[in-house]
């Protein structure tokens, strides 16, 4: 059974902040208890809906139109707004519209990003997201790049070499492997 | 600027109460947690270059222990990791507890895999005399010059009060790091990796980590003895791509590294065993690798931009070759950095 206490503690532990004597225990019950790990499972979805590129799963255009529309009728989004370059653009009105797009983008990713997964819960593949992502440019970037889903491409070999001499530059070495390491898995 | 550490975690615990979601029922607290306030110590007076120094020298030459999570997208993964030097050679043995039952153990540049379930070690050695990660060979002000370094709020991570960092780029080449650094010892505890429009690629972090206790040699010996495993050796040698009539361009705040030619592929049907030049490139945060197959029948599209993880790649020919780029960098990167890549006969 999930308690509150539960979900303080996951909501600690995707922050950083759990004490590492409690850390050990809740992931045995992540684990071990579908309740917990379903727990578990939305809060990482509230990340992702914030941070993650996955955000942008949604490439079906029914969906992408309301996230359009939901985008248009932001204030920040309104005939005022110049589309200059991204860099001379005064930094409060890029903050100001960045939030306003993460809270547009967010508010829809929490409804529909489960609606994009299959029966196995796996996210909707990179490719769409990419192409959902560039659809939904902040105005004034330059245009990407089309992007597809490398998964299957046989491109392993590559990552894992590349993950052999590359360093993180922060972190352990070990991170530049273990990054390679899961985009072999995936 | 002051940034909370619990910035997102606030947001999350408003945005899941604003949807009316949560693991308990409708209206549960989320936020307010007990031991997640931030101490007010102060860190270290320390200038940009000085914290850059600081976290390069910790992530070689600290001796730590922890379980390390990595993120990427809704995937998780944990390892338990022990890094120290001995007669100052970095060593490190990292565990993955989950997927495939495998263990790397690095000495300097040398990477030993120990594959379980294959009864299978590959061990690759790159040149002597090379030394990563790559941030140890750029200066600090070189970095800066490419990145705006920010000094934010205290956080805490793993039970750790750590320094708040942000590196933005300057440009579009590369990726932004959100960093949260234990003062003392410089060590980064946490680093997210965010693209132009400030979504996280992935995310590395201790979920616990203690630094600076003396490691046991038994804590750097692999967990199988790995008797009647079959061994796969994989030595790099250094070569001069230029002699060789190869010219590559690095963008703006890159440049190579090193030049190795080496194996790729697992010898299996789907992976065969080529040899490749593999050009690393840094700017000495970012880093990206140029593959160059004289001899090569690719399997995969050419000239289209591939997201793979947290990695961009992009491939195309140049005559018979074929040259692949791969680096935690933008897409529009590593085809820029493709199809900069010449070849012209040397005889």
């Amino acid at each position: 059974m999930v308690t509150e206490s539960d979900a303080e503690l996951i909501s600690a532990w995707i922050d950083g902040e759990l004490d590492p004597a409690l850390a050990s225990s809740l992931l045995d019950r992540v684990a071990s208890e579908p309740g917990v790990a379903a727990c578990w499972a939305r809060y990482h979805l509230v990340q992702d809906a914030l941070h993650s590129h996955e955000v942008a799963a949604m490439a079906v255009a029914s969906c992408e139109a309301r996230v359009a529309a939901a985008l248009r009728d932001e204030p920040a989004h309104g005939g005022h707004v110049v589309n200059l370059p991204a860099r001379s653009r005064p930094r409060s009105r890029r903050l100001v519209q960045g939030l306003a797009i993460a809270a547009g983008i967010a508010g829809i990713a929490w409804v529909a990003v489960p609606l994009f997964r299959d029966a196995s819960g796996d996210a909707a593949p990179h490719g769409a997201v990419v192409a959902a992502a560039r659809s939904m440019a902040a105005p004034g970037r330059p245009a990407r790049l089309d992007v597809a889903d490398a998964s299957g491409e046989g491109l392993d070999s590559y990552i894992a070499a590349h993950g052999d001499l590359a360093g993180n530059g922060f972190m352990p070495p070990a991170a530049a492997l273990l990054r390679a390491s899961f985009a072999e898995e995936k | 600027m002051r940034v909370e550490a619990s910035t997102w975690r606030s947001k999350a615990s408003r945005l899941a109460s604003c949807l009316g979601v949560s693991c308990v029922g409708l209206g549960a607290a989320v936020g307010g947690l007990p031991g997640a306030a931030v101490a007010a110590d102060p860190a270290p007076a320390r200038t940009e270059t000085q914290w850059l120094e600081a976290i390069r020298h910790a992530a070689e030459q600290q001796t730590y222990r922890g379980l390390f999570v990595y993120t990427q997208g809704d995937s998780m993964r944990t390892s338990r990791v022990v890094h120290t030097v001995q007669d100052g050679v970095p060593i490190e043995r990292v565990q993955p507890l989950d997927g495939r039952m495998r263990e790397y153990l690095r000495r300097g540049d040398s990477v030993e895999c120990f594959y379980h379930d294959d009864r299978r070690v590959v061990v690759s050695q790159g040149p002597r005399g090379a030394r990563f990660p790559a941030l140890v060979s750029a200066a600090p002000e070189d970095i800066l010059r490419h990145y705006a370094l920010e000094v934010e709020g205290r956080g805490r991570v793993a039970g750790n009060n750590c320094q708040l960092i942000r590196l933005t780029p300057r440009d579009d080449l590369r990726y932004g790091y959100d960093l949260c650094v234990e003062p003392a010892s410089g060590l980064a505890l946490k680093v997210r990796t965010r693209d132009q429009e400030g979504r996280q690629i992935d995310q590395m972090a201790f979920s616990d980590v203690r630094i600076g206790e003396p490691v046991d040699a038994s804590e750097l010996r692999p967990s199988w003895p790995a008797v009647g495993w079959t061994r796969e050796e994989n030595v790099a040698q250094q070569v001069d791509l230029e002699r060789l009539g190869w010219a590559v361009s690095p963008p703006d705040g890159f440049r190579i590294e090193r030049v190795v030619s080496r194996r790729l592929g697992e010898g299996t049907a789907k992976d065969a065993v080529r040899e490749a030049y593999q050009a690393l490139l840094s700017d000495g945060l970012a880093t990206v690798s140029v593959f160059i197959e004289v001899a090569a029948a690719p399997s995969f599209p050419l000239d289209v931009a591939h997201r793979h993880g947290a990695a961009s790649v992009y491939s195309r020919k140049v005559g018979t070759a074929t040259v692949t780029v791969v680096g935690e960098v933008p897409p529009e990167t590593v085809t820029s950095i493709a199809r900069s890549v010449e070849f012209h006969d040397p005889h």
